[in-house]
């Protein structure tokens, strides 16, 4: 194959235009309040001549900046490695062996649709320092990169047989296993946990009420008089606020589900998952078998209804564990999950048919005391004692709650276990699940409270290369045969986990 | 709790860790504990009469004899744990993994099986090198909270233990 790379190749220009945006961005992230405080500042003075020239300033280092960082990227490809110069102030060469190159992946945002480029990132197998990415690359240079490269590397790795391949050539036919149209879209859209979102939404503003008047703001009609006025004017006024806020919220969300997974489609490979989805930005992302850690899939009430879950196949990851490598699909129901793992398990084993264990009552006599019970006792006495007003007695209708949620958790605990799999199952309001096979564990830690080991009990963790697995309040000695289990299992087992 | 029933009967062919003989740390560490917790409480005792030089309130004045007797209490006790928890620090090999258990009062155990490490290191601290101690740090894919560091070791048992486990994860290969 002849190499349409073997001279020093730049990005597409179209580059400079994204790169731009992106200093424009860090700018205005890093001064966002000085900004604002420029602009409050401007009815004090003459500071309009300050604004515009900063302004000009800052645009023009970030155009300066963004021609020179083009200019001095290139890459080649050089034998069987990536050649890639770059770097404005410090100049840096970096060569990626193909070997050690795991995928591409392919991104595009709206201008990239418009100017037909790609951003690709290059996923390697060693350490973050040789993770890459190239900004915009025209589209069918990027694909012919992609085929040399995949081509190459399974030449390389027919020398050595021993070696996997690592990775399919992307042409190859694929199986779609899962895909979401525009309605199972909006159901996800609608049964997001649309109270969290309303909580953070709460404190979001709080802070940023606090940054505002820190960079000089009028916020002084927020305080006592309108609050005091706004709770006299009624509580139908402040739960249809609330409400409306809500409907917001869920339109907001079912707005952003769509963009982020229109035409979601999952395929099956050779030796792992692909997934694609996105309106505006569309998104590729791809997970090999081995390098898949934990399988999770939650609901909550909501999703119930709908009968679906959100699931995660959590990868491995040379960065430390980031969501970003792991694949996410929304709104799948049971039957296709147990398809999924299938595939992973290679139909050796049921994770469902396994005997379910319980986790230890006194985690729930523990819990009621220390979370349900006596926290909030001694804030309301210490509040009565300080206030001494009636309202204090309102503390104590946290007890029922918290006494109900560690009810709940208590009893949607339990997990199962056999010599390749752990499963375990929690929650309050939601029901998380989570898989692991054994061999995939890193290592095992055994804790115990000075409750637990007066009553010989213990919690496990069990440390994966994308995330942990706890089981709380087993006896000591199940937690130390469940121990040397899954040791023994990573111990004999010469599969490939990462 | 009645479950493992099945698991049981495959367990009694895994060596079980309770065969694994745990080895307590050195003596001298203990000196390093208690040394550790007395720079503490020269640290803050230095701290507390500079403030009284420094602060001229009424009631900082007035209890500062309690506040020295305060932080004299908590040396005490800081001592007594650190010199309870010494006894609790040990290590133990298995053919194929490494076991660190600690804590008097929220007890830990870690293993970490060969075939899983990443990377180990051998480190000495100030106090470490004039006793002659090292500590062996074992790193896997897990992440910081899983990694295993024993202190308390012989420099030259530190590094053959570092030699040892190297030579384990090449032969793996």
């Amino acid at each position: 194959m002849s190499n349409l790379f073997a001279e020093p190749t730049r990005q597409s220009p179209v580059a400079i235009i994204l790169l731009i945006y992106k200093y424009f961005i860090n700018i205005i992230r890093q001064f966002w309040p000085a900004i604002i405080a420029v602009f409050i500042g401007q009815r004090s003075g003459n500071v309009s001549n300050l604004i515009l020239i900063s302004v000009i300033v800052v645009a023009v280092s970030a155009l300066i900046f963004a021609i020179a960082s083009y200019l001095r990227f290139s890459f080649k490809v050089q034998g069987d490695e990536l050649f890639i110069e770059k770097g404005v102030f410090k100049k840096s060469k970096l060569n990626i062996p193909f070997e050690r190159i795991q995928t591409l992946n392919f991104e595009q945002g709206l201008l990239h649709q418009i100017f037909d480029v790609v951003r690709i990132e290059v996923d390697t197998a060693g350490s973050a320092k040789n993770e890459f990415s190239f900004n915009a690359i025209q589209k069918n240079l990027a694909e012919e990169l992609r085929t040399l490269i995949l081509e190459r590397k399974t030449e390389i790795e027919v020398v050595e047989p021993s070696e996997q391949a690592e990775d399919l050539p992307i042409k190859e036919e694929l199986k779609t296993i899962f895909s979401l149209d525009l309605k199972d879209l909006f159901i996800v859209g609608l049964t997001q946990n649309h109270l969290r979102t309303l909580v953070l939404l709460f404190f979001f503003a709080l802070w940023g009420m606090g940054e505002l008047s820190d960079a000089g703001f009028d916020l002084d009609w927020i305080n006592k008089e309108s609050a005091t006025a706004l709770i006299e004017s009624g509580v139908v006024i402040i739960l249809s606020l609330v409400f409306i806020l809500l409907i917001l919220i869920i339109l907001g969300t079912a707005i952003r589900t769509i963009l982020t997974y229109y035409e979601f489609k999952m395929f099956r490979t050779d030796k792992g998952f692909k997934i694609q989805s996105g309106l505006l930005n569309r998104k590729e992302y791809a997970a090999l078998d081995y390098k898949i850690q934990q399988i999770k899939w939650v609901n909550n009430p909501l999703k119930r209804i709908f009968k679906i879950h959100h699931l995660q196949l959590k990868q491995a990851s040379s960065i430390a564990v980031s969501s970003k490598k792991s694949i996410k699909v929304p709104g799948i129901n049971l039957s296709k999950i147990n398809e999924i793992v299938k595939y992973l398990f290679r139909d050796k084993n049921n994770y469902s048919e396994l005997e379910t264990h319980k986790i230890s009552v006194l985690y729930l006599y523990r819990n009621l005391a220390y979370i349900g019970i006596l926290p909030w006792v001694i804030i309301f006495g210490m509040v009565f004692y300080i206030t001494n007003r009636p309202e204090s007695y309102f503390i104590l209708l946290a007890i029922p709650y918290f006494s109900i949620t560690t009810w709940f958790a208590y009893r949607k605990w339990a997990f199962r276990i056999n010599d390749d799999l752990i499963y375990t199952h929690h929650g309050i309001f939601e029901n998380k699940n989570n898989l692991v096979q054994l061999y995939k564990i890193q290592n095992v830690q055994i804790h115990q409270s000075p409750f637990q080991w007066r009553r010989n009990l213990a919690n496990i963790r069990m440390f994966t290369a994308a995330g942990s697995v706890l089981i709380p309040y087993v006896k000591y000695e199940e937690a130390l045969k469940i121990k040397d289990l899954v040791l023994y299992q990573i111990e004999t087992n010469e599969l490939k986990w990462y | 709790m009645d479950g493992f029933s099945n698991v049981q009967i495959q367990l009694e062919e895994i060596p079980s860790l309770g065969e694994l003989n745990y080895v307590p740390l050195e003596r001298k560490y203990l000196n390093i504990l208690l040394l550790n917790s007395l720079l503490v409480f020269i640290i803050s005792i230095v701290l507390l009469v500079y403030l009284w030089t420094v602060i001229d309130k009424q009631w900082f004045q007035n209890n500062f004899q309690w506040m020295l007797v305060g932080l004299l209490a908590l040396f005490v006790l800081q001592f007594l744990f650190a010199y309870k928890s010494f006894s609790y620090k040990a290590y133990g090999f298995r053919e194929a993994d490494i076991t660190y258990k600690s804590g008097w009062l929220w007890r830990s155990i870690t293993t970490v099986p060969f075939n899983r490490v990443q990377h180990c290191e051998v480190s000495q601290g100030v106090l470490d090198r004039y006793f002659g101690l090292a500590k062996l740090k074992i790193f896997t894919a897990g992440g910081s909270a899983s990694d295993v560091s024993i202190p308390g070791l012989l420099l030259d048992q530190a590094s053959d233990l570092k030699e040892f486990i190297l030579e384990k994860i090449k032969t793996d290969e």
